[in-house]
């Protein structure tokens, strides 16, 4: 396991155009790094925005960021933090043997979206600090169904940074 | 109204583009048809897709302007993967151009269909499959910037048939590719300026980037106001003329001793526009210990990759250069000499060689030290890859810049041949000589008819082992001489072979002959062939085994 120092958070915003996914992943395939979680979001017709986790020590990391920065489809790289910056996932379970008491205590506790099915069923959709999705994975582990995430989005307050 | 072909040809036409060499095929014959109504662009028709890549290869890294290849779809651009990898290697500003299935059969295999946008990613700087004239329009826009700003590369566009054939008006609001080049701060050259005016025993290693950004008389001027020795490696070969008293050759694998040992022994090293390749500094760690290191690259990524440098500067070699030399100038006047210029005259007298001029069969660094003579300041040397290209990088003394053309990133047997006549495509009036082994030679002699039919006359020297030379020199000294798969048994006749061609071919069993045979073949100006008899198993030394320190440099010859 890599330890959690290694950890990054990488948006880049680049050219909307087929095959710059393929130009991006095999930066990371020909270094075998592994690609955490990634997202695309269409900033507008010419650009989006790929959120990429993945971990690396800090020299290889230091590299592929000069690396991505200098790839002719990549407008800018940004460097998030947990600590600093917005960094969401969002999370949708179907959970079993539920009761509105643990709908309460998961809306108040998680600030989630709760829904009843039937046969006690409960649908949660969470949007939280990916952190915080694995403490509810973990706390509800003997009752969720079935679950999905969406892998990490990041948005960097520009403010905190120089 | 312009279709999709008369954009292309077009813009090449804009960019300055005279000559291209490739192989047709189906998928590009309307580029072809509107080559042929514009009539002002040469078509010089190659025997095989590689073989023009490298061509348009060696016309880039000669002249420092755009090469262009021309090539079908399927296997014609699957044909071009090894030229352009070795362009992307070395930094060469190639654009290819592929044909492809016309975009409604893109992905549903289409005859002579492959994924060449996705092969093509990871052996170029960029790559472009533009689906209409707007995107055509923008791919080929960028794609001259692209290959040519910053550090170099080859650009590869697939252009679909239906694409070239679209008519229409393209737009020109499409995205552009912009560049400014890093510029390191007055700070970040001022303690360069120090650290190298305090070093008692600096040494400047030269990368292809010196060559590349046109600063060889920037290195040589800083280089004698400091009196500091210059190494270089395989593609900074030139970057200072060779017979200078501050130049200490090659450094690396098969460097001279003296540019090994001094690099060794320095206690400041500068290091403008390489890239710290294993074959130049041996095993890392060993790698001029007692040295503070400076690297400066126009490649942010590639300061820090390998070699943590006590000091990186992401800059243009020559502003950097040019800027180091005024600061030491203004603010120490003169910039306190090197210590150590009688030691650095003294080891370049222990790497010079003895050469053999009777041995029979011929000793090949003899036969290059021989070719030396022929080499005027305006003619070029390419090479193929294997001892021969070593041979040729220790005894060819290199004059200028871009005079000696060689595949060092990649090491690609068979790139001398093709890069020649590329080179004699864009300086007709300058001989040009390939360095030769016999297994680079087979890889792509079928090119050479290229040379004769374009009148592009090369000289060939092939120095003939009968053996993939390199290799089995590995097998002596590192398999305990268990030779496997290396001998090539010499039946095919290679002066025959390149008669067969179209070409002279001489075969040279001593030097005498070597002399003559030279003089015969400048005379007459037709493609040339030499095949030159070497010794079976020399071996090149000074060699430094494979992952270990360049102290570990064995010199037995
Ligand atoms: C295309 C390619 N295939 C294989 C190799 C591996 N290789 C490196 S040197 C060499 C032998 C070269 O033989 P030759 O051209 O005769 O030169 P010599 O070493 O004998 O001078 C080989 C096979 C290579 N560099 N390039
Ligand atoms: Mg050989």
């Amino acid at each position: 396991m890599a330890s959690d120092e290694n950890k990054r958070f990488v948006v880049l915003r680049v050219l909307n155009m087929p095959g710059v996914m393929e130009r991006i992943a095999s930066i990371f395939a020909r270094r075998a790094i592994n690609i955490d979680t990634i997202t695309v979001g269409m900033v507008n017709g010419k650009t989006s925005e790929i959120s990429l986790t993945f971990s690396l020590p800090q020299e290889k990391f230091e590299n592929i960021v000069k690396v991505l920065e200098k790839n002719p489809c990549v407008f800018e790289v940004k460097i998030g933090s947990l600590e600093y910056d917005v960094i969401r996932e969002a999370f949708v379970a179907v959970l079993k043997d539920c009761d509105t008491s643990v709908s309460d205590y998961i809306r108040v506790r998680y600030r989630a979206r709760t829904t009843l099915l039937s046969g006690s069923r409960l649908l949660v959709e969470l949007l939280a600090d990916p952190r915080v999705v694995d403490d509810f994975k973990e706390e509800f582990k003997d009752r969720v169904e079935s679950f999905s995430r969406s892998g990490v989005m990041i948005h960097t307050l520009n403010r905190f940074r120089k | 109204m312009v279709s999709g072909s008369r954009l292309l040809v077009e813009k090449l036409r804009e960019n300055g583009v005279k000559t291209i060499f490739g192989v047709p095929g189906g998928a590009v014959l309307p580029f072809l048809d509107e080559l042929y109504k514009a009539g002002d662009i040469e078509f010089i028709l190659a025997r095989h897709e590689q073989g023009a890549a490298h061509m348009a290869d060696g016309y880039a890294r000669a002249t420092g302007r755009i090469g262009v290849v021309v090539a079908t779809s399927g296997p014609g651009a699957t044909n071009l993967a090894t030229g352009i990898a070795n362009a992307y290697l070395d930094s060469s500003p190639v654009l290819s151009i592929a044909g492809q299935v016309a975009t409604p059969l893109i992905g549903y295999d289409g005859f002579q269909e492959a994924n060449v946008f996705s092969m093509m990613i990871g052996l170029t700087k960029m790559n472009f499959l533009p689906r209409d004239l707007n995107e055509l329009n923008s791919a080929l826009e960028n794609a001259f910037k692209i290959a040519l700003s910053g550090r170099p590369g080859p650009v590869h566009i697939d252009v679909p048939r239906d694409v070239q054939l679209m008519e229409g008006e393209p737009d020109d609001d499409f995205y552009i590719y912009s560049y400014t080049p890093p510029s390191p701060s007055d700070e970040e050259i001022l303690t360069v300026s120090k650290m190298l005016v305090e070093a008692e025993r600096p040494v400047i290693i030269a990368g292809g980037g010196v060559i590349i950004s046109g600063a060889s008389s920037e290195l040589i001027a800083l280089a004698e106001l400091l009196n500091a020795p210059v190494a270089t490696t395989l593609m900074g070969k030139g970057s200072i003329p060779e017979d200078h008293p501050l130049s200490l050759g090659m450094v690396g694998m098969h460097g001279k001793l003296g540019a090994i040992k001094a690099v060794q022994e320095s206690d400041l090293i500068l290091a403008v526009g390489m890239r710290f390749s294993d074959r130049t500094t041996g095993k890392l760690s060993g790698f001029a210990p007692g040295a503070r290191k400076i690297h400066v690259d126009i490649d942010r990524s590639e300061i820090g990759k390998l070699l943590k440098p006590d000091l990186g500067v992401a800059g243009d070699a020559k502003q950097v250069l040019i800027r180091i030399r005024e600061t030491i100038l203004r603010l120490f006047k003169k910039g306190k000499a090197a210590t150590w210029g009688e030691r650095v005259k003294q080891l370049k007298k222990e790497s010079e060689f003895l050469y053999d001029y009777d041995a029979v069969p011929v000793d090949p660094s003899t036969a290059v030290r021989v070719l030396n003579d022929y080499v005027k300041a305006e003619d070029f040397v390419t090479t193929e890859v294997g001892q021969c290209q070593m041979y040729a990088s220790l005894h060819f003394t290199a004059k200028r810049p871009r005079q000696f053309i060689s595949s060092g990133g990649l090491g690609t047997m068979g790139f001398g041949l093709p890069a020649a006549i590329g080179v004699k495509a864009a300086f007709p009036e300058s001989r040009v000589f390939d360095i030769a082994g016999d297994g680079s030679f087979f890889m792509t002699c079928n090119q050479l008819p290229v040379s004769v039919d374009y009148n592009l006359p090369i000289i060939v020297l092939v120095l003939n082992n009968y053996f993939l030379g390199m290799v089995r020199q590995w097998q002596e000294l590192f398999y305990g001489r268990r030779y496997m798969a290396v001998d090539l048994k010499g039946r095919a006749d290679i002066a025959r072979v390149s008669e067969g061609f179209g070409a002279k071919g001489f075969k040279v069993t001593r030097i005498s002959e070597l002399k003559n045979a030279l003089e015969t073949a400048l005379k007459q100006d037709e493609t040339t062939v030499l095949d030159v008899i070497v010794a079976r198993e020399d071996n090149v030394f000074p060699m430094v085994p494979p992952a270990a320190p360049l102290d570990r440099v064995i010199v037995r010859r």
